[in-house]
C-alpha cells in the first residue's frame, strides 16, 4: 500500500498517457467529447438557434436514416467488404410498396411494405452471394447493383408517387415530441450494437476482416458470415426505405442518391477501416452524428452553400490523415 | 508457350484471356447486329462520329483510371477534377475575382496550362494522401472529391458561360467528319497504351499492383511511382476537362457528375480488377466503348433511357462472374496443361 502510494506520483504522468490513449483509440468516446465541445460552442455562440427543441426534433430525425444505414455498413466494413447499393435499394423498396399500392389500391398496406423489404433484402443477398460465393470484388458487385436497383427504383417512380395516410403511419406521426424514425434508429443502433459486439456468430466478422484466411482455417464459415452481412444491409436499406416513403409522404426514385458514401465516410470517421477488422456501431454512429452536426453547423452558421462541399473534404482530409498517424503512433508504441 | 496449342485452342484462349480482343468482337458484333436492322439510322458517319464524341471524356478518363487500378488503387476524385479543369481554365479566359484575387482575361495557351495544373495538383494531394501518409485509396479520394468538387463549384458557379470562340474552336472543328475531341481521344489512348505496356516506369504499377510488398523490396520506389500515377490521372481529368468545356463553349462546377463510376465500371468491363496487377489501356477502351454503343444502341432502339443503368450495372455483374468463374478456371487449366507437357518433355529427355 505505502510502495503504491509513494509510486502513485511518478504514474500520474503514465496514467494521463493511458487515459489519453484510451480516448484516442475508443473512436465512440473521442467522437462524442468532439460533439459535446461543438454543440458547447455552438450553443454559446449561437444560443437561440441551436439548443432548442425544434433543432434537436430535426437532428435525430434526420439522423435516422443515415444512422439505420450506418449498422448495416459497419457490418460490411468490419468484415473489410462495403455495399454502395444501399441508397438504389431503399429507394427501390419504397417505391416497390408504394408502386403496389398505387397499383392494386385494395392490397393490404403492410403486406406491400413487407414485399418492399423483402425485394431490399433479396438484393442484399444477391450481393451476398456474389461476393461471398462466387468472389467478386465487393466494390464492383454492389456498384453494379446500385445502378440496377436504382434503374428499378426510378423507373418505378420517375415522379413522387403519394402515400395513403396508413403507410404515413410508421413515419410521419410524432410520439413523445420526437418523430417516429427517431425510435427506430435508437432500437436500432442499440441491438446492432449488443450483436456485433456480443454474439459470437457476428463477432466473427471481425476475424474475417482481420484475416480472412487465417479466420476460414480455425473453422469460421466465412462465407455464409458474410452473406448474413449483406442480407443485414439490404434488409435494413429496405427498412429505412419504407421509413422514408413514409415520413415524406412520397416514394421517391431519386430519393437519398450518393447516400452511400455518406455513410461510408461516416463509418469511417467513426473507427472503421476499409482494411476491415475494425469498427464498432457506436462508433459508427457517433461518426453518423459528427458529419450531421458539420452540417448542421454550417447551416445555422449560414456558411454559403458553395462553400460547403468544401469544408466538409476538409474536414475528412483531416480525419482520415489524423486516423493514419494515430494509429502508426499507437502500433509503433507497443 | 503458344506453339504446344493448335489454332482453335490459341483463338479460345485468346478470347478467354484477352479482353481487349474479346470486347472488340463483341463491339463489332453489336455493330453489325445494329446496323443490320436499323440500317442508316445506325450506320452512318454521323452516328459513328457522335459515339466517339460522346465517349472523348470517358475515354481520356479511362486511360488514367487503368494506371491506377492496375497499380492496386483507384481514384473517385477524378469528375471533381474534370470540373476544376474546366472551370479554372474558363475563369483564366474570362477573368473574374477569386478570393478578392483579380483574374485579367489571359490567352488560350496559358489559361489551359493553369486548368491542367490545378487538376494535376489535386492528383498531387490524391498521391500524396495516398502513397506517403497511407490513407486507403478510396476513402482519401472520396473526401479529396468533396474538396476539389467544392473548389470547382466555388470558382466556377453553376456555369461560365461564353467562352471565347478562339479556344472553342479546339473542340468545336471537324476533320475528316469527326470532331477535334475524338482525335485528342485517340492520341491519348495510343500514347498511355504504349507507355503502359513498353515502358519501363509505367510497367512498375503491375508490380506494385501485383504485390505491393514485393515490389517495394525489389527496389522500386512505390510512393513516387504511385503518386506520379494519380498526378498523371489529376492531368487527364484536367485534359478531359477543358475538352468538354470547349465542346461546350462553357464550364461549370459540376460538369459530368458521377462520371468516376462510369469509368472504374469502363475499366473493370475492359479488364482490371480492383485487386490490382491486371489490366491494359486497350481493354480500358474497348470497355469504354461497349458501355457507349449499348447506350447508344438502346436510344437508337427507343427503350426507356432509365433501362440504361439496369443493363449497365447487369453487364458489370456478368463481365465480374465472368472473370471470376471462366477466366480464372480457364487459365489454371491452362497452366496445369503447359506444366503436364513441360513435364512430359523432361521425362523424355531424361530417357
Amino acid at each position: 500500500m505505502h510502495e503504491r502510494t509513494q509510486r502513485m506520483g511518478g504514474e500520474a504522468g503514465a496514467g494521463m498517457r493511458e487515459v489519453m490513449r484510451a480516448t484516442l483509440t475508443n473512436r465512440a468516446l473521442s467522437l462524442l467529447i468532439l460533439v459535446v465541445l461543438i454543440s458547447a460552442v455552438m450553443t454559446a455562440l449561437y444560443p437561440k438557434y441551436f439548443f432548442n427543441y425544434y433543432n434537436l426534433r430535426q437532428l435525430l430525425f434526420y439522423l435516422a436514416t443515415p444512422a439505420i444505414l450506418s449498422v448495416g455498413m459497419v457490418f460490411l466494413i468490419v468484415a473489410g467488404v462495403f455495399d454502395l447499393s444501399i441508397g438504389g435499394n431503399l429507394a427501390m423498396s419504397g417505391t416497390i410498396a408504394a408502386a403496389i399500392l398505387i397499383a392494386l389500391p385494395t392490397f393490404p398496406v403492410a403486406a406491400a411494405m413487407l414485399i418492399g423489404v423483402a425485394a431490399s433484402t433479396l438484393a442484399g443477398l444477391v450481393n451476398g452471394l456474389l461476393v461471398a460465393y462466387v468472389g467478386v470484388n465487393a466494390l464492383i458487385t454492389t456498384l453494379a447493383m446500385m445502378g440496377i436497383l436504382r434503374g428499378v427504383a426510378i423507373m418505378l417512380a420517375k415522379n413522387p408517387i403519394g402515400v395513403s395516410e396508413t403507410f404515413a403511419s410508421v413515419g410521419a406521426p410524432f410520439v413523445l415530441g420526437f418523430q417516429i424514425p427517431t425510435y427506430y434508429m435508437v432500437v436500432i443502433v442499440l441491438f446492432g450494437a449488443v450483436v456485433l459486439a456480443r454474439t459470437t456468430y457476428f463477432r466473427q466478422l471481425y476475424y474475417i476482416g482481420a484475416n480472412r484466411r487465417a479466420a476460414e482455417l480455425s473453422g469460421v464459415d466465412a462465407k455464409k458470415v458474410l452473406l448474413t452481412a449483406f442480407v443485414v444491409s439490404g434488409f435494413l436499406a429496405g427498412f429505412v426505405g419504407i421509413v422514408q416513403a413514409a415520413s415524406s409522404n412520397a416514394a421517391i426514385g431519386i430519393i437519398h442518391e450518393g447516400i452511400e458514401l455518406k455513410v461510408i465516410t461516416a463509418v469511417i470517421i467513426g473507427g472503421g477501416s476499409l482494411a476491415g477488422g475494425r469498427g464498432t456501431v457506436l462508433g459508427a454512429f457517433m461518426g453518423t452524428l459528427f458529419m450531421l452536426l458539420v452540417d448542421t453547423i454550417m447551416t445555422i452558421a449560414s456558411v454559403n452553400n458553395m462553400y460547403q462541399p468544401f469544408i466538409v473534404g476538409v474536414i475528412l482530409v483531416l480525419a482520415v490523415t489524423l486516423d493514419v498517424v494515430i494509429q502508426k503512433k499507437l502500433g509503433a508504441s507497443t | 508457350m503458344t506453339g504446344a496449342l493448335s489454332r482453335k485452342d490459341w483463338v479460345v484462349s485468346q478470347l478467354i484471356t484477352n479482353r481487349a480482343l474479346s470486347l472488340l468482337s463483341v463491339n463489332v458484333a453489336i455493330a453489325a447486329l445494329m446496323s443490320l436492322v436499323f440500317g442508316p439510322v445506325f450506320f452512318s458517319l454521323g452516328n459513328l462520329s457522335g459515339i466517339l464524341l460522346n465517349l472523348a471524356s470517358e475515354a481520356i478518363l479511362a486511360v488514367g483510371m487503368m494506371y491506377l487500378i492496375v497499380s492496386g488503387v483507384i481514384d473517385l476524385s477524378v469528375g471533381a477534377n474534370l470540373a476544376l479543369g474546366g472551370a479554372i481554365t474558363g475563369i483564366c479566359l474570362q477573368g473574374s475575382t477569386v478570393f478578392g484575387l483579380v483574374i485579367n482575361p489571359q490567352p488560350v495557351p496559358v489559361a489551359i496550362a493553369w486548368g491542367l495544373l490545378a487538376s494535376s495538383l489535386g492528383g498531387l494531394l490524391n498521391g500524396l494522401l495516398v502513397s506517403r501518409v497511407g490513407v486507403n485509396a478510396l476513402i482519401a479520394t472520396l473526401a479529396m472529391s468533396k474538396i476539389i468538387g467544392g473548389a470547382a463549384l466555388y470558382i466556377g458557379g453553376s456555369e461560365i458561360a461564353n467562352l471565347p470562340q478562339e479556344f472553342c474552336v479546339l473542340s468545336q472543328t471537324r476533320l475528316f467528319g469527326f470532331f477535334m475531341p475524338v482525335y485528342y481521344t485517340l492520341a491519348v489512348v495510343l500514347i498511355g497504351a504504349i507507355l503502359l505496356s513498353r515502358s519501363r516506369f509505367f510497367r512498375r504499377c503491375y508490380f506494385i499492383g501485383g504485390n505491393m510488398r514485393a515490389a517495394a523490396l525489389s527496389g522500386i520506389k512505390v510512393p513516387p511511382t504511385l503518386t506520379a500515377m494519380f498526378v498523371i490521372m489529376g492531368f487527364l481529368a484536367g485534359l478531359a476537362g477543358i475538352v468538354f468545356a470547349a465542346r461546350m463553349g462553357n464550364a461549370s462546377g459540376n460538369t459530368l457528375p458521377n462520371i468516376e463510376l462510369n469509368v472504374i465500371t469502363a475499366v473493370i468491363i475492359g479488364g482490371g480488377s480492383l485487386l490490382g496487377g491486371k489490366g491494359n489501356v486497350a481493354g480500358a477502351f474497348m470497355g469504354v466503348l461497349f458501355i457507349n454503343l449499348i447506350k447508344t444502341s438502346m436510344v437508337i432502339a427507343g427503350i426507356d433511357i432509365y433501362w440504361q443503368p439496369v443493363v449497365v450495372g447487369a453487364i458489370l455483374v456478368a463481365a465480374v462472374v465472368f472473370d471470376v468463374m471462366i477466366q480464372e478456371r480457364y487459365t489454371v487449366n491452362m497452366n496445369l496443361r503447359r506444366m503436364k507437357g513441360r513435364r512430359a518433355r523432361m521425362a523424355g529427355q531424361a530417357t
